[in-house]
């Protein structure tokens, strides 16, 4: 009887999960990753739909104080140095966005993070003038691409320290450490935009599913109690 | 729109929660035993329905069904959005449990005062009725829009500029319901007139 009532509703529920197939979240996504010496930030409602000129704030996540703010571009994407005083402190960044509506969300990068990603460059600038008195070296650009910029740097290097024998162990152990943090960086870049992906994913079928059940058994357990207190048993 | 956990101040939290309580508790004492499936489904509809997204210049607007639930549940249609936004929360991350009593007050505040105000009219045959039931799907979304921006301006945002944003972006959403609430009752009073009957005698 009731089945019978519902048939039309159900129809139409059937419809609704059909065309809800390929739907998209009603969430905003915030990830960040450490690029160089640059937080990247991107920010999206789902995989194809970003959020555009969303408002982004970067907390320090312990003190909780304001760093600085701005807003994402037509991609949903954001971009910002870490401030200097934040990297001598070694805290934790929170980057909060606001796309505005009632809509936020927040992400952290840790300052392990920042830390290793930015070894590529620091050492760099510091190290390479005092070991090579080439013209290449010191003018190499601190927060370009780093992997580019590493193996040209060591390699001159080399060529011109290896002859005399001066600083070379010292001078390697840093180098060998930069390039491959820079060449590591490089290859896990791809990883780390599938990962963001896989994170900005909407709900899936077997949420969805999911909830349909939750609801289904919900309206059972509802309607056995109201049964039990109807018509008490004999 | 679902507001995300962390925006409301926690004077418009309380006053959400406490609104929302009343309301479910309402809608509960006013469901009886034959219509639980009923609700269960149009819940499971509204559950279903923000998954549908009109993507609307820089904002993502869904359907609501809000108006919808209104017009064939009237009361009861508290406790259904209530459950399934619950839901949605758990399941999704769409809003967020503490915000969950701002949001279910803005989504079925909206959708129990369109069916009493509408009421007479969907008691109606032909146009009239189908007038109501548009309206009932029209104007629940306004509100509901109206009302999340209310919340947001308590907490802060500016009324003017937040309610323009969310009305403009939702006005595609109202014409949408308004048809499909209009559909369905029209159906409904063909094929289950009792299921509209009953919903809005009481």
């Amino acid at each position: 009887m009731i089945l019978h009532r519902i048939k039309p509703i159900a129809a139409s529920l059937a419809l609704l999960t059909v065309l809800a197939a390929p739907a998209l979240a009603h969430r905003v996504n915030v990830f960040a990753y450490v690029e160089g010496n640059d937080v990247v930030v991107e920010c999206s409602y789902s995989r194809s739909e970003r959020v555009r000129f969303g408002e982004i704030e970067v907390f320090d996540a312990a003190s909780g104080a304001a760093l600085l703010s701005g807003k994402t571009d037509e991609k949903g994407g954001f971009r910002f140095p870490v401030p200097p005083a934040v990297r001598a402190a070694k805290a934790d960044l929170r980057i909060v966005l606001k796309a505005g509506e009632g809509h936020q969300n927040a992400t952290e990068v840790k300052a392990a993070e920042y830390l290793s990603a930015a070894l590529a460059d620091v050492p760099m600038t510091s190290a390479a003038p005092v070991a090579t008195p080439a013209p290449s070296a010191p003018s190499s650009p601190p927060a370009g691409p780093v992997a580019a910029a590493g193996p040209v740097a060591v390699v001159s290097a080399q060529t011109q320290t290896g002859g005399q024998g001066a600083a070379v162990p010292a001078l390697d152990a840093a180098a060998l450490e930069r390039i491959v943090e820079a060449a590591v960086e490089k290859k896990i870049a791809p990883l780390r935009s599938l990962l963001a992906g896989e994170k900005e994913k909407g709900p899936g079928l077997t949420e969805i599913i999911g909830g349909l059940g939750w609801l289904v058994g919900l309206a059972g357990i509802a309607a056995y109690f109201a049964a039990k207190g109807k018509k008490p048993r004999p | 729109m679902h507001i995300s956990e962390g925006v409301l101040s926690g004077p418009v939290l309380a006053g959400g929660w406490a609104l929302s309580a009343v309301g479910v508790g309402l809608g509960l004492k006013r469901l009886d035993y034959d219509r639980l499936m009923t609700v269960a489904i149009l819940s499971a509809a509204f559950f279903v329905g923000s998954l549908i997204h009109v993507p609307i210049g820089p904002v993502s607007a869904h359907l609501i069904l809000n108006g919808l639930l209104g017009a064939i549940l009237g009361p009861a249609a508290f406790p259904a959005i209530a459950v399934a936004l619950l839901l949605q929360a758990v399941l999704f991350q769409y809003g967020g449990l503490i915000v969950l009593g701002a949001n279910v007050f803005d989504m079925a505040g909206p959708a129990v005062a369109c069916a009493f105000a509408f009421g007479p009219l969907l008691r109606r045959t032909g146009k009239a009725r189908a007038v109501g039931a548009f309206c009932c799907g029209f104007f629940a979304v306004l509100l509901a829009a109206l009302l999340t921006a209310c919340a947001l301006a308590l907490s802060g945002e500016g009324f003017a500029a937040t309610a323009k944003a969310i009305v403009v972006a939702h006005v595609p959403i109202m014409l949408v319901e308004g048809a499909v609430t209009a559909m369905a009752v029209g159906f409904l009073a063909k094929v289950r007139p009792e299921l509209l009957a009953q919903a809005l005698t009481r």
